[in-house]
């Protein structure tokens, strides 16, 4: 004992209390940060997927390269002005998308799904190559209302069941470059 | 609990720092580069042309979503058949440098201030036309002075006829191989590079010939180089380099033979000795198609000393061996060898011409293929026809501007001085210095950067300083540009409308089209379209002249002649122009298209047009002298002399001696006119400055942007291990007996200045020889090239080659030790 | 399945080193500093050795361009920890960079000091992003990395091939030194379809392989006339 009380302790006992509160008090300031950062994608529309299915429309109007390139592609302003130059209902998000159209500037659609930077992945190759529905990582994204503020789940774990059940390679640097 | 603020505050600071700290490494772990914006990657590839250099290479861009991402060979183009050099390859090193330059700017404070302000193109353009027409109202349009780099397609073109509508006979090009183009005028009378047939040749005699570097066209040769050595099963090519340095033509020749510098001509001529006492040479093609190789006799009964006389006389073996440090058997085996293996081509370029002899070392070794009759055959020296392209309409301009058009040049050189000159470039920052013939008053710079290449720098930045105004079209800031007023950023070559035609030395004509690969990358404009659109604001007569919109107008009338043309083709499969090559060998040619409008379309479309067919024997094409033969004994010489001896105004016999004796030659009578040596002047005393200096240009460092790409400065030196850096190339015994290791610090010292610089031991250096690349050494010009290396220019002085006024390079000795 | 391998004719080649240059543009190389390469630590992936042998005046120079050698018996793979690289079915000896710990036992063991080590983090004036390809990710600091064949060309190769319903063709999947290479030194295929070029060459009594000896069995072959000590 007396060799441990001539060890010089840099800390007094309120010293680690102090500390301790420190850390629970960051805890607390990170995880609203967090909270806010990762609150989601707002998107500047509140666009209403699923009226624009109801109305007969198809991915591929909105999203015209899934077929030939490996990303899919967003709506222009100008899709938009194929059915919206004039006003189609009355709602807020309209509304929004009018002055879009008034003032022409391109709408900052935000990014939902991401792979990492490293991953090379086709939509090309899933939906015209592997026959995948679009629901099978997007899930019923047709039927929502309002824009997701967060991608489906899509895990390496994911992808490589599904390679595995449709005998596509589950080589590395068959998705890795 | 006795929490404090101040502890607080403390705790708080260091788990902000570990998370940002946290955050940034995981952000970063995997990838450096986070996509910015969101873009749907949409692919397409745009079809241009390659203006790195003379060869006109056809290329395709990889444009992911506006962006050049690549740049390929286009496999429709004759020239490359898809291939591309690095230099193509490392273009979008130019395109995206951060070194361009981004908008017009005006200098501020005065000639020595180096501030610049950003201004409008509108404020350029009227700063550039009110100059103009200041000079133009004045009546002094001569005073406009243009130095011109690059020599080619649309800008040449528009730049020429600018200055003629103008008034100004001051439009310079600077021509690297003046010397070379000067020994095919004098003996086959055609002012231009000639082809080399490499591909049906079996024998290549190459006097220093750098011909898988920094040739005119380096993807043609590599081609035709790799084709010769391995394409032709049981028919593989000999090739012999004859140069004072392991060169890589000399490292892939079969042989090298190392010679003193400057005697490259006498070792031709020694091969000739070999050529006629061994009775080697082609009689036929002799008797026929060349002039004064037997001793003849004029008009007026004046007998003439032959070639074959001059030969056999004068270059015995034993003195040729001694002068060029080749062995007799070596240059037994090389004659034998050129003349056994037929067809077989003498071939070279600037490096053999560097020389104050640089011109009679040309002519000696493109003797040698009229003695072995290798000129218009395959396999031999051919002459390209050129693409029919329209011509422009005729000028008419008003007395004063046609006036001033026939003032002297401020290049003119003194009575009688460079008699074969058809411009002397060097002499323009003397004249200018001099005022003489009359002031400058504006000057234009246009990929010309005479601060750093020219031996005469220094004289240069006097005479920059003295003109009161002067613009630069230049995309980077450059050496010369610094001393500009005015700044015109251009566009580089990938972002403009365009075509190139085939180098000279490639033997069929072929035009490639060139389209905007990237638009709206910063606020230049292509110096074409300025150009053009000065014109329009010089007022309605002016602008009469120049009836195109833009640049691409401009070129869609150039080719509109090519419909009509009956011969080439679109380019296309190698099948269909096999066909038409076989057709129109005989005489045969077949329409594609029967409207011009489809026949444009398509070309725009397929991106360019060629020839694959050459007529061999059209005579009065390949030898256009008074005698419409390959002349030894130059008549056009002899013609040039006497004019220039008639404007001297004495008596004729008189008048030649003095020309003579400006000159500073030994021969003066019929050799004079033909193929001999004459000893190379080096300056510097031999016994204080020992060793020759040879400057050399590796492939990585031909053209002016090279030195500011880090890929090239990471490969550049590669054969010594060299990178981010200049060296000097020294031969082991030389450096051990100067006590020099390899990587030491030494000087190279010559009579001008000297240099510090890295030592390399290197084997393939001769022991008098010391070899420093060129390229390197610049004042300016972006971040990686400023202040990095050495400039050997700077060794040398500002000597010109007595008969055609050119930069002699390679005509300094000096001497070494360590730093 | 294919087994890819590449044959390089060093009596076609110039050692205009286009092959370089075009793989620093197709893989996202960083470049360097002085300082860096100072350090021998230059990235690139291929690269022009020279080999000069004999004295003054009597010289021979062979330049050789070495990309990853793809051995069939890989040195590197064996002491990888994390098993970061690896070698296919197809025979490409794969990197994986979010695998690997930068312990850089396998540049160590690569015979042929053929894999790179990031000393220094990657970064391009915001000009020059543009240029990057965006087929190719790039690395960070602290990993290693190496010739890939370029694989991501294959990737999307195969996904063309397919999109229009055929089999995979030799000219549809070429690297990028390949494709520029001037003199056409440089070939590329399938080394076991016995009618592919590279497998007809790879047999011709000008081949080699470097470092033979070692048991490795690379599969880039070399072409040269004459004697050859590799």
């Amino acid at each position: 004992m007396k060799i441990l009380r001539n060890i010089n302790v840099p800390f007094s006992r309120n010293q680690i209390l102090a500390i301790l509160g420190g850390i629970l008090v960051v805890v607390v300031i990170l995880i609203f940060i967090f909270g806010a950062v990762w609150g989601g994608v707002k998107q500047p529309i509140s666009f209403n997927h699923k009226i624009h299915a109801e109305n007969d429309l198809d991915c591929l109007d909105c999203h015209p390269y899934f077929n030939e390139h490996a990303s899919s592609g967003r709506p222009s302003l100008e899709t938009c002005m194929s059915c919206h130059e004039e006003p189609q209902g009355e709602s807020l998000a309209e509304k929004k998308l009018l002055e879009y159209i008034k003032s022409g500037n391109e709408i900052d659609w935000q990014r939902l799904y991401r792979v990492p930077e490293d991953v090379y992945f086709s939509h090309r190759r899933h939906v015209v190559l592997g026959q995948i529905d679009c629901m099978t990582c997007h899930g019923n994204i047709g039927e929502s209302p309002k824009p997701p503020s967060e991608p489906l789940k899509i895990t390496m774990k994911k992808c490589m069941k599904c390679h595995e059940e449709k005998e596509a390679s589950n080589d590395c640097i068959a998705c890795h470059r | 609990m006795g929490l404090k603020r101040r502890d607080f505050l403390k705790i708080i600071g260091g788990s902000a720092l570990s998370f940002s700290l946290y955050d940034c490494s995981t952000k970063n772990y995997l990838s450096p580069i986070r996509e910015k914006e969101w873009s749907p990657k949409v692919e397409e590839w745009i079809q241009s042309v390659c203006f790195a250099c003379p060869g006109g290479c056809g290329i395709l861009g990889r444009v992911v979503d506006g962006k050049l991402v690549k740049i390929e060979g286009n496999p429709a183009h004759p020239i490359n058949r898809g291939k591309l050099c690095p230099v193509g390859q490392a273009s979008l090193q130019v395109l995206y440098s951060p070194d361009r330059i981004k908008g017009p700017m005006k200098k501020i404070g005065g000639k020595d201030s180096s501030k610049w302000q950003s201004i409008s193109w509108e404020e350029a353009m009227e700063t550039l036309v009110s100059k103009l027409k200041e000079l133009r109202n004045a009546g002094d349009s001569h005073k406009l002075v243009l130095l011109n780099g690059g020599n080619r397609g649309i800008l040449s073109e528009i730049f020429d006829r600018f200055m003629k509508v103008f008034g100004s006979p001051n439009h310079f090009r600077y021509d690297f191989y003046n010397s070379l183009t000067q020994a095919y005028y004098l003996t086959q009378g055609i002012d231009e590079l000639l082809a080399y047939d490499f591909e049906n040749s079996n024998y290549i005699l190459s006097f220093g010939s750098s011909f898988l570097t920094s040739w005119p066209s380096p993807v043609q040769s590599m081609r035709a180089y790799a084709f010769l050595r391995q394409g032709r099963p049981g028919k593989k090519a000999k090739i012999a380099q004859i140069e004072p340095r392991f060169s890589i033509a000399a490292c892939r020749a079969d042989k090298w033979i190392p010679i003193e510098p400057g005697t490259e001509g006498l070792l031709a001529l020694g091969i000739a000795y070999v050529l006629i006492k061994e009775r080697l040479y082609d009689r036929n093609f002799i008797e026929k198609f060349t002039f004064g190789f037997e001793d003849w006799e004029d008009e007026d009964g004046n007998s003439h000393y032959g070639y074959k006389n001059l030969v056999s006389e004068r270059y015995r073996l034993d003195f040729v061996s001694e002068t060029t440090g080749v062995s007799v058997d070596d240059i037994v085996t090389l004659a034998k060898d050129f003349a056994m293996n037929k067809p077989a081509i003498a071939i070279l370029d600037h490096n053999a011409t560097n020389y104050s002899n640089g011109l009679y070392n040309a002519l000696a070794i493109h003797s040698l293929n009229a003695l072995i009759g290798s000129i218009d055959v395959p396999g031999g020296v051919l002459v390209q026809r050129k693409v029919p392209l329209q011509e422009l309409p005729k000028i008419s301009v008003d007395e004063a501007t046609k006036m001033n058009l026939s003032q002297p040049a401020i290049d003119s050189p003194e009575e009688g001085q460079f008699p074969l000159a058809t411009s002397t470039p060097s002499l323009i920052p003397e004249n200018i210095l001099k005022g003489k013939p009359y002031p400058v008053n504006l000057a234009f710079i246009c990929k010309a950067n005479p601060l750093f290449s020219s031996p005469n720098s220094e004289k240069y930045r006097k005479a920059f300083e003295k003109i009161p105004f002067i613009v630069s079209f230049s995309s980077f800031m450059d050496e010369s540009t610094l001393y500009a007023d005015l700044v015109l950023p251009d566009k580089t070559y990938l972002e403009k409308w365009q075509y190139a035609e085939s180098s000279p030395v490639s033997k069929t004509p072929a035009i490639g089209i060139g389209k905007p690969i990237v638009e709206n990358l910063f606020n230049a404009k292509p110096t074409e379209d300025v150009i053009l659109e000065a014109a329009q604001r010089m007022g309605s007569s002016f602008a009469s002249h120049f009836p195109w919109k833009n640049s691409k107008d401009f070129l869609l009338y150039k080719i509109d002649t090519l419909f009509r043309a009956r011969k080439g083709i679109i380019f296309s499969d190698p099948f269909e122009e096999t066909q038409l090559k076989l057709l129109e060998e005989r005489g045969w040619w077949v329409p594609q298209f029967t409207s011009a409008s489809e026949f444009k379309a398509e070309l725009m479309q397929k991106g360019g047009w060629w020839d694959p067919a050459y007529s061999f024997g059209q005579r009065s094409f390949v030898f256009r002298t008074p005698s419409r033969k390959f002349e030894f004994y130059s008549q056009l010489f002899v013609k040039r002399i006497e004019k220039i001896a008639e404007q001297i105004g004495e008596n004729r016999e008189d008048k030649k001696d003095v020309i003579f004796n400006q000159l500073n030659f030994e021969s003066r009578g019929d050799d004079f006119f033909m193929a001999h040596y004459e000893k190379p002047q080096f300056e510097g005393d031999k016994k204080e400055f020992p060793l020759y200096l040879y400057i050399y240009q590796p492939f990585s460092l031909t053209n002016e942007y090279e030195a500011n790409q880090p890929w090239f400065q990471e490969i550049m030196g590669f054969h010594l291990n060299m990178n981010w850096d200049s060296w000097a190339e020294i031969n082991p015994h030389t450096a051990s007996e100067l006590g020099i290791a390899d990587n030491d610090l030494i000087w190279i010292e010559s009579v001008h200045g000297k240099v510090r610089v890295k030592a390399k031991i290197y084997s393939g250096a001769m022991p008098d020889v010391v070899s420093v690349p060129f390229g390197l050494g610049h004042r300016a010009l972006g971040q990686w090239a400023k202040n990095r290396g050495i400039n050997p220019i700077d060794l040398i002085g500002a000597n010109f080659d007595q008969l055609t006024g050119l930069a002699m390079k390679l005509s300094t000795r000096v001497k070494i030790y360590r730093a | 399945m294919p087994r890819w391998g590449m044959v390089i004719d060093l009596d076609r080649c110039t050692a205009c080193q286009a092959c370089v240059v075009a793989c620093k543009a197709e893989n996202n190389i960083p470049f360097s500093s002085p300082k860096e390469a100072g350090r021998r630590r230059i990235i690139s992936w291929m690269r022009v050795l020279p080999m000069m042998e004999g004295e003054y005046p009597n010289l021979r120079e062979r330049f050789i361009p070495r990309p990853c050698m793809h051995c069939d018996n890989p040195p590197c793979v064996k002491v990888c920890p994390v098993g970061a690289t690896y070698k296919n079915k197809e025979g490409l000896i794969a990197q994986v960079y979010t695998q690997c710990i930068g312990c850089r036992y396998c540049t160590n063991n690569c015979p042929y000091t053929l894999k790179y080590f990031n000393w220094f983090r990657p970064e391009w004036p915001e000009e020059m992003e543009n240029y990057l390809n965006p087929d190719v990710s790039i690395r960070s600091k602290g990993v290693v990395e190496k010739c890939t064949f370029c694989h991501h060309r294959l990737q999307k190769a195969r996904e063309k091939a397919r999109a229009e319903n055929r089999e995979l063709k030799e000219e549809d999947y070429i690297p990028a030194c390949v494709q520029t290479c001037p003199t056409d030194a440089i070939y590329f295929g399938d080394l076991d379809d016995s009618k592919s070029k590279v497998a007809q060459l790879a047999r011709s009594p000008r081949a080699f392989r470097l470092l033979e000896e070692l048991g490795t069995e690379p599969k880039v072959y070399y072409l040269s006339e004459g004697e050859w000590h590799g």
